[in-house]
């Protein structure tokens, strides 16, 4: 998106692209996976057995925001070679930090504990009880950011991504009608209720949650990645994009053609996979079950990682997984709080788990424009991003698109207040 | 004198300044900083009136402080000069900045500055890094919460001196250190005399303001006589006795001995009982006798310990005591009675008491005697360290090998300090 800015690596030979783009391969795809988490799964799998193949088209819309926000991040990261949250505290100063990142630490307890939640899920649909499914999962996430390396780190995230591909194994055991999703995706039958839009807001918000941002911006960073190398960096943002809406567009369809299909409705992903045992065998059950597995420890690893890592970030702590645990203390306490915090929540009997996922949703829904807009600003200041500030084009793109969120989650959050007037 | 002590420029943002009649001029917003001999300098206040910003040079405030800050001319007088294009200003260019260390790697963020009025210039002395500049920045240091005041009392100070980062450039995109993080904790005490030593006298003030007091009291002493004096003259009685305090007595006796008698007994008087009685003792000595020499600070016991309690007593006190490798065993009286080497508690059976394993063939020196004296017997017996006592045989003090070193190569401090390295 850079026009003429990279010829000079449009001569080398396919074998040398080939090996820099494989060397490059990482944050975008990561990102992109670990946006499928526990709660995105549910998303879409309450989407597609609540409304069969007729959400489809929302991957659309979903795969272009996607694609927008982080390929600036991605620009951002390789300009600058600073952090999403080193910009913002320079650019806005102490305070609008701290309660964009009190909220986010806060929303992102509320989403370790998701995605414990997740793992708790899916295991049970194995027999596992959650007491021990879930203390073993955080004690080996723990271990392996804390005594592990990035590399290590990133190469088990990327073999996570391959796994996540399960879903589609998923949706063709449950034998969908493709003429019928063809036709959904090109006509889409648009609905004005509340449900209905509440559903399109939580398949496009929960591809783009304001930590993924954060996170993205920082992998780029740690990659090292030379501005030459800026549309590799470009690809892999693409292709992380797709490996979503990909992923996604499985788990509606299976879910429509087998849950949706019987009348069947679900509110939580580990029932998708208890029901589509009976209707598409048990094999597809509990296939479904383990891309919920490995989404749920995928992300219960990246959210505290990144949360940690922004946190230090903006406020100047030392900070990293290839630091000793003597040399970013701050950063790894905070790390293992919001594993611990997020296991307790999930282990205590009877906590109310719905309420905090929702007010998860909130608080994220709130903190998504902030962010948004702070980097639209950014990214458009020539002091931070000199000659690679947006176009007109991007920023057209940018704006509507925070714009667009915007919007909907206002009307999401005031829908309950305006209908009683 | 406008301004006495140190403050935060946090403290004086969003301030009110006011004309002598009371009249509001505006609310301070920034500060325009200019290149100093040693530490950045602000030259002007950045004011806010309406929605005009204009700076006001600082040679137009009449005097300010953490409640008020008051200007010399009345409003209709103040010559409101423009914000140059290329100015650098504290709050918006430096603020919030990262501070690299040598290496490049980031660690920690300027949360605040902190200034100090010399010789009629404000100067930038050093940043806060730490949470507590953090509280301050968000207003929130003050609050009187319940347990609030006692957990921000805890919280460390964490500054760093300006005479670690590198010169202002002009574009500020971060800070440099100009020393590694490790070299600055660790910075030997003879390179802070040596920067002490060669910067312009009204700057050592705030040099020692920004260092601790343990630092100072470390560096002093390695400085040469003559600096050293002035040094210790100019400083204010109270401080002057901190840190003669914290220096070894032998060190501070040294020093005063080379004050005027005024000036050494004032600070004598500003100091602790204990501390002054051991100061008064030194410098009854001599300068050339062993008595001159030696210094109070040594471990001494009583006969009747046994090894186990010895070592108690050594842990505990080690922290106070430099010279623990030689332990002196005294009867009521603090007569010598036999020495003992650290090492010999080691291989002693633990209940032994001192008094049947001690050294009682003993080298000591009395006070009077000369010094090249002392450093002759401590050449000929290979000794660490050799008692001074009293025509009583009570024990004064010792002297240790590196003091001898001083008496035998008397040239040894004028030299370059650097050529250690």
């Amino acid at each position: 998106m850079i026009p003429g800015k990279v010829k000079d690596g449009l001569k080398k030979p396919f074998f040398t692209n080939l090996v820099i783009f494989l060397s490059i391969l990482g944050p975008g795809i990561i990102t992109g996976s670990v946006d499928n988490d526990a709660g995105g799964i549910t998303t879409y799998a309450v989407a597609g057995s609540h409304y069969g193949y007729r959400l489809l088209w929302t991957l659309f819309p979903a795969f272009i925001v996607l694609l927008v926000v982080q390929e600036m991040n991605a620009r951002m990261g390789i300009v600058t070679g600073k952090g999403l949250a080193d910009l913002i505290r320079e650019s806005f100063g102490v305070k609008i930090t701290f309660y964009i990142f009190l909220g986010l630490l806060i929303a992102d307890i509320g989403n370790t504990a998701t995605e414990f939640a997740g793992i708790a899920g899916s295991m049970q649909i194995f027999g596992v009880s959650k007491y021990i499914s879930v203390p073993l999962a955080a004690a080996a996430v723990w271990i392996l950011v804390v005594k592990g390396t990035y590399k290590l780190a990133e190469r088990i995230f990327l073999v996570f991504s391959v796994f996540l591909l399960s879903y589609v194994v998923s949706a063709l055991l449950a034998k969908p009608h493709w003429l019928e999703i063809g036709k959904a995706m090109i006509r889409p039958q648009l609905q004005f209720d509340r449900p209905y839009l509440g559903m399109v807001i939580g398949i496009i918000g929960t591809t783009i949650a304001p930590w993924m941002q954060f996170y993205m911006q920082s992998a780029v960073i740690e990659k090292r990645i030379k501005l030459k190398d800026y549309r590799f960096a470009l690809w892999d943002v693409i292709i992380g994009c797709l490996a979503t809406v990909t992923v996604a567009f499985f788990i509606i369809i299976a879910c429509a053609a087998t849950l949706h299909e019987k009348g069947i409705e679900i509110n939580e992903a580990k029932d998708a996979a208890l029901a589509l045992k009976p209707l598409a065998g048990v094999f597809a059950g509990e296939i479904f079950a383990f891309g919920l597995f490995v989404a749920s420890i995928f992300s219960a690893t990246i959210l505290p990682l990144a949360t940690a890592f922004y946190v230090c970030e903006a406020f100047g702590f030392e900070a990293g997984i290839d630091k000793k645990l003597r040399e970013a203390p701050k950063f790894y306490a905070l790390f293992t709080a919001i594993i611990v915090i997020g296991v307790v929540i999930i282990l205590i009997p009877g906590a109310p788990l719905i309420t905090i996922t929702i007010w998860t949703q909130v608080i994220n829904g709130m903190l998504l424009p902030v962010v948004l807009i702070c980097m639209m600003i950014m990214v458009n200041k020539k002091e931070i991003m000199g000659p690679y500030v947006n176009n007109k084009f991007q920023n057209f793109i940018g704006w509507s698109v925070s714009l667009v969120l915007i919007v909907l989650t206002f009307f999401l959050f005031t829908w309950p207040l305006l209908a009683r007037i | 004198m406008k301004f006495q002590g140190e403050i935060f420029l946090s403290e004086l943002v969003g301030k009110n300044i006011l004309a002598p009649d009371g009249e509001r001029i505006g609310k301070i917003r920034d500060f325009t900083v200019v290149k100093g001999d040693v530490f950045p300098l602000i030259d002007a206040f950045v004011i806010q009136s309406g929605r005009r910003r204009f700076t006001l040079a600082y040679d137009d405030i009449e005097l300010f402080n953490r409640r008020f800050v008051l200007c010399r001319l009345p409003v209709d007088q103040v010559s409101r000069q423009e914000i140059k294009d290329k100015e650098i200003l504290a709050v918006k260019d430096i603020w919030d900045k990262q501070i690299v260390d040598i290496n490049g790697a980031k660690i920690v963020r300027v949360n605040d500055i902190k200034v100090r009025e010399i010789e009629g210039t404000l100067s930038l002395i050093a940043v806060d890094v730490g949470i507590r500049g953090l509280l301050r920045r968000l207003g929130l240091k003050q609050n009187d919460w319940f347990f609030w005041k006692k957990l921000v009392h805890r919280i460390p100070y964490d500054l760093i001196s300006w005479r670690f980062i590198q010169p202002l450039e002009d574009d500020i995109t971060h800070l440099s250190l100009t020393v590694s993080t490790h070299d600055m904790q660790s910075l030997h005490p003879f390179e802070i005399a040596d920067i002490l030593t060669q910067i312009p006298p009204d700057n050592q003030a705030a040099l020692i303001a920004s260092l601790g007091i343990d630092t100072i009291a470390e560096a002093i002493p390695e400085m040469d006589e003559k600096h050293q004096k002035d040094l210790m003259e100019r400083m204010d009685m109270g401080k002057a006795a901190d840190i003669m305090e914290a220096m070894s007595p032998d060190d501070a006796a040294d020093i005063l001995g080379d004050m005027t008698e005024d000036k050494a007994d004032a600070i004598i008087g500003e100091m602790h009982g204990e501390e002054a009685e051991d100061v008064k003792e030194l410098m009854r000595h001599e300068e050339d006798t062993a008595g001159g020499l030696m210094t109070t600070d040594f471990l001494a016991v009583h006969p009747e310990l046994t090894v186990a309690e010895t070592l108690d007593f050594i842990r505990l006190v080690s922290t106070e005591i430099e010279n623990i490798y030689v332990i002196y065993v005294l009867d009521k009286q603090e007569r010598l009675l036999g020495s003992l080497p650290i090492n010999d508690l080691f291989i002693r059976p633990l209940d032994a008491r001192l008094a049947t394993i001690m050294n009682t063939r003993i080298k000591s020196i009395h006070s009077d005697s000369d010094d090249m004296e002392a450093a002759e017997i401590m050449a000929k017996y290979n000794l660490l360290s050799l008692p001074v006592v009293d025509k009583k045989n009570k024990l004064l003090g010792i002297i240790t090998v590196d003091d001898t070193l001083e008496v035998l190569l008397p040239s040894i401090k004028k030299r370059s300090r650097y050529r250690q390295k």
